[in-house]
């Protein structure tokens, strides 16, 4: 093949008398076999230049005449440096890279959204071209496009946008950071909002619960953010975001090969809302103003006997003032929020080059948290403050037993969480160790079926030792088109009562904690199991390639924190069988000319739970909510994508027990459109792009209750079902330098 | 009321794409020998007029979308035979054929890289 290659390009290499052409394939080994790597970098050392290989493995590159090494590289894999002196056509086989500790994925084709064949989890990848179609900037705004996952407001005055996955609230959601926890305990509530968009490469997002080697957390599923790392094609990045409140966004990153071995790259952000705006004359800010800065820097080191390390330091601060509006009023409500946060990260492992199916691998995490939020004036306030630490490690070997059809990952865990947390006259304090050890077994018995099964026993010093099971089944037809999958797991999690709770306090309720007397106040473990079934299957509509994908997920409670605010009060409880969440989703993607895509969802919720004893729906939950998204190019590198979203009634708080049905009352039907278009240039690495959300200015009348009087005993601003303030024009640039190829 | 004319408004955006301008569909045959003659193929006919072109490597398939006013489909055969490749109806530019990789030339199929 080599041979035939080289003696092939002597042709072209008469033609190019001061370059040299190269060309190969790149492959990832697996199962002794090579799998063609999509989308693998290949740098020409001492120049900038490169090229990305095709769905093939296939590259092409023109290199200078002087040149004698290229680095091929890829996201979870060990890069190589290859001597290509006298060489004009090459084979490169990459390892995958130890410590990563997650699964390893092998992209077949180039979508920026889509579930991968191969995985037997109900995953769906998305790239930055995907949540780059959603306005703006943190990642907890970014889900819009994506059915799976729900984003709403927590309350008419904070602006903060909380996710939802299945029916459930966020925090029942895994969250991670390239496979490490990263949005959990104190951080879960704001923690999406710290992650800039611009700063993530990609995100994985899996329904059911997640893999044992990540921890006991996943309880409706697990969402994986991939951050732009040291070794990569960007070189330096500069985005801004402005819209028509005001609110600007900037994000800067720059990035260094400082030798062979070693890659840094240093991540800036600044965010600013410095205008007061209130269009719904309700006499409170549709949103915050708020200042955020953010930092990050990444180290990462590629030795060459496999040995791979990564060394990371974060810090975020952000401040936010919400509530009544305008300097002539005497002691307005307000609602001042403070966070900040500071993380270290750390990542070393070893691969084994004449063994691609053993690695050893190890992660460690210190993170510190501190947050205050003031709801009320100098006179008449209530203050919700919360501090902790969190440590983490993880070790996990990996190999086969047998041959590659018999694999297995074993490893122990550490987790420790020192919380303290105060509202009003509460306080909770709690400092909790969890070891661990967990052991994976992943079997292939033919090349249609794959079975995951992993176990993970735990010892809490406040809950004793629990068991976590997780089972993963996917079987895929002969000619690949029709994948099954259905999983089983169940999952835990120590909740915090205020902090996962801080929008619920902005309303004149007084807040009621009610747990068992055999319970310590503050101390409780959720539990749940999930299980789900799905089916994805591509088939043709005429000549358009089609995928529909359906799904089913089912979540039941044993024990959890209920917020329950159906009364007079704000009753936190603890709750035995409680919630049931059943989820089931329907989605079709089509491709009907070259450029054009075209995704309809729509999705069924039956979420219940127990309130006063009697088991009736959850509030804020639709249960019918219908998704079409649009997206067209064309050559010049124009993009047009609208996303309309129609959400069906959703029960509103506040029931009377005492009468028919409990007098329940719904909200109406509504849309919530959004559209962009962006334009790229092919001279210059920028792109542009404007748009607009909630194209047609629905708003929810009165989303607060008893503004007027906010010290009254009738306010309550946490009954909110849909957008607060209207429509919103925004527009920005992404100025992105990456590591050209030389045509 | 209103919800359901954006929702029509939306899909008729979508489906206009779908039925401007006089598109065919047609099907024939490449003969390419192996992937990396499929991304080939259909940069080559990412053309004006062009809304659709995908070949699949087991069938040796093209499937085309394209407008009847700008080309006929003996012109786009003969793109593809310009690129090198011969199809089911007209022979290859033969220099063009000598200038492609081995594993794209007919018969050059046990040179491709492995099939997963």
């Amino acid at each position: 093949m080599k041979n035939i290659l080289i003696g092939a390009l002597a042709l072209f290499t008469v033609f190019q008398a001061n370059a040299k052409h190269l060309s190969g394939y790149v492959y990832a080994q697996d199962k002794k076999k090579n799998i063609p790597l999509e989308g693998a970098a290949i740098l020409e050392l001492g120049q900038p230049n490169g090229t990305t290989t095709d769905g093939n493995g296939f590259f092409e590159i023109e290199l200078n005449v002087n040149t004698t090494q290229i680095v091929v590289s890829y996201v979870s894999f060990v890069s190589d440096t290859i001597d290509i002196t006298k060489k004009e056509a090459i084979e490169i086989v990459l390892q995958p890279i130890a410590g990563n500790l997650g699964v390893v994925e092998l992209n077949k084709r180039r979508r920026t959204y889509g579930i991968r064949t191969l995985d037997p989890r109900t995953t769906l990848h998305l790239r930055e071209q995907e949540f780059q179609k959603a306005a703006c900037c943190n990642l907890s705004e970014s889900f819009e496009n994506a059915p799976a996952i729900d984003v709403s407001f927590t309350d008419a005055v904070t602006g903060t946008k909380q996710i939802k996955m299945l029916g459930l609230d966020g925090v029942y959601t895994s969250i991670s950071r390239e496979f490490m926890p990263s949005v959990r305990g104190l951080n879960a509530y704001y923690g999406l909002s710290f992650i800039p968009a611009a700063w993530v490469e990609g995100i994985q997002i899996t329904k059911g619960a997640g893999s044992v080697v990540n921890g006991f957390e996943s309880m409706s599923g697990q969402i994986n953010i991939e951050m732009k790392k040291p070794y990569g094609r960007d070189q330096f990045m500069f985005d801004q975001f402005v819209s028509e409140s005001g609110r600007s966004e900037t994000d800067i990153m720059v990035r260094r090969d400082l030798s062979k071995h070693v890659a840094t790259s240093l991540f800036g952000r600044f965010g600013i809302r410095p205008n007061e705006m209130d269009r719904n004359n309700d006499g409170f800010m549709d949103n915050p103003t708020s200042t955020q800065y953010q930092l990050m820097n990444r180290w990462q080191f590629h030795g060459d006997n496999g040995v791979e390390g990564q060394l990371n330091v974060s810090y975020n601060k952000d401040e936010k003032t919400a509530g009544q509006f305008g300097p002539e009023r005497l002691n307005p409500y307000n609602v001042l929020i403070d966070n900040e946060q500071f993380d270290v990260w750390a990542k070393l492992g070893k691969a084994f080059k004449d063994k691609p199916y053993k690695s050893l691998g190890s992660q460690y995490a210190f993170n510190t948290i501190s947050s205050k939020t003031v709801y009320g004036n100098d006179s008449v306030q209530k203050v919700l403050a919360t501090k902790g630490q969190t440590a983490y490690v993880n070790l996990m070997y990996q190999s086969i037993i047998g041959n590659t059809n018999h694999g297995y990952k074993a490893g122990i865990s550490f987790i420790a969480d020192w919380v303290e947390e105060s509202f009003d006259t509460f306080i909770v304090d709690r400092q909790e160790m969890v070891p661990g050890a967990y052991f994976e077994y992943t079997m292939k018995p033919d090349s249609l079926w794959i079975l995951v099964s992993g176990a993970r026993l735990d010892y809490s010093n406040l809950f004793g030792f629990f068991p976590t099971f997780r089972f993963h089944g996917k079987r895929n037809s002969k000619d690949e088109k029709t994948a099954l999958r259905f999983s089983i797991g169940n999952g835990r999690r120590t909740p915090n009562f205020f902090a996962q709770n801080q929008n619920l306090m902005i309303s004149s309720k007084p807040v009621v904690l009610n747990t068992k007397a055999n319970e310590t106040v503050g101390i409780i473990q959720e539990s749940s199991i999930n299980m789900g079934v799905s089916i994805q299957q591509k088939f043709k509509i005429s000549y358009i390639p089609s995928e529909l994908q359906l799904d089913f997920f089912r979540t039941t409670f044993y024990n959890e924190l209920l917020t329950n605010r159906e009364g007079s009060t704000l009753v936190l409880e603890s709750l035995k069988n409680g919630t049931i969440a059943n989820s089931a989703q329907a989605q079709l993607d089509l491709k009907p000319a070259r450029r054009t895509e075209l995704r309809l969802a729509y999705r069924l919720f039956d979420v219940t739970s127990v309130y006063n004893g009697n088991r009736v729906v959850k509030p804020l939950i639709s249960r019918h909510r219908g998704f079409v998204n649009v997206t067209q190019s064309n050559r010049s590198k124009w993009q047009f994508s609208s996303t309309l979203q129609i959400y069906g009634p959703q029960r509103v708080p506040g029931l009377d027990f005492a009468a028919e049905n409990f007098d329940a009352q719904y909200s109406p039907v509504f849309p919530m459109l959004n559209a962009q278009i962006s334009k790229r240039f092919k001279k210059k690495p920028v792109e542009f792009y404007v748009g607009v959300e909630n194209l047609l200015n629905y708003k929810q009348s009165n989303p607060i209750l008893g503004a007027a009087n906010p010290f009254g005993s009738n306010f309550d601003a946490t009954s909110v079902w849909g957008p607060v303030f209207g429509r919103m024009i925004y527009g920005g640039f992404r100025y992105r330098v990456k590591i050209e190829e030389k045509k | 009321m209103k919800t359901t004319k954006y929702v029509m408004l939306t899909l008729l955006i979508a489906v206009s794409q779908l039925g401007m301008a006089k598109s065919v569909v047609t099907e024939f045959k490449v003969k390419g020998q192996c992937g990396e003659c499929k991304s080939r193929i259909e940069k080559a006919l990412d053309l004006p007029g062009i809304s659709f072109a995908t070949w699949d490597v087991d069938s040796k398939v093209i499937t085309i979308r394209y407008n009847d006013k700008r080309f006929s489909e003996a012109q786009i055969h003969t793109i593809i035979n310009e690129l090198g490749y011969a199809t089911d109806k007209q022979q290859a530019n033969k220099t063009a054929e000598d200038a492609l990789p081995k594993c794209c030339r007919p018969g050059g199929a046990k040179h491709c890289e492995p099939k997963e």
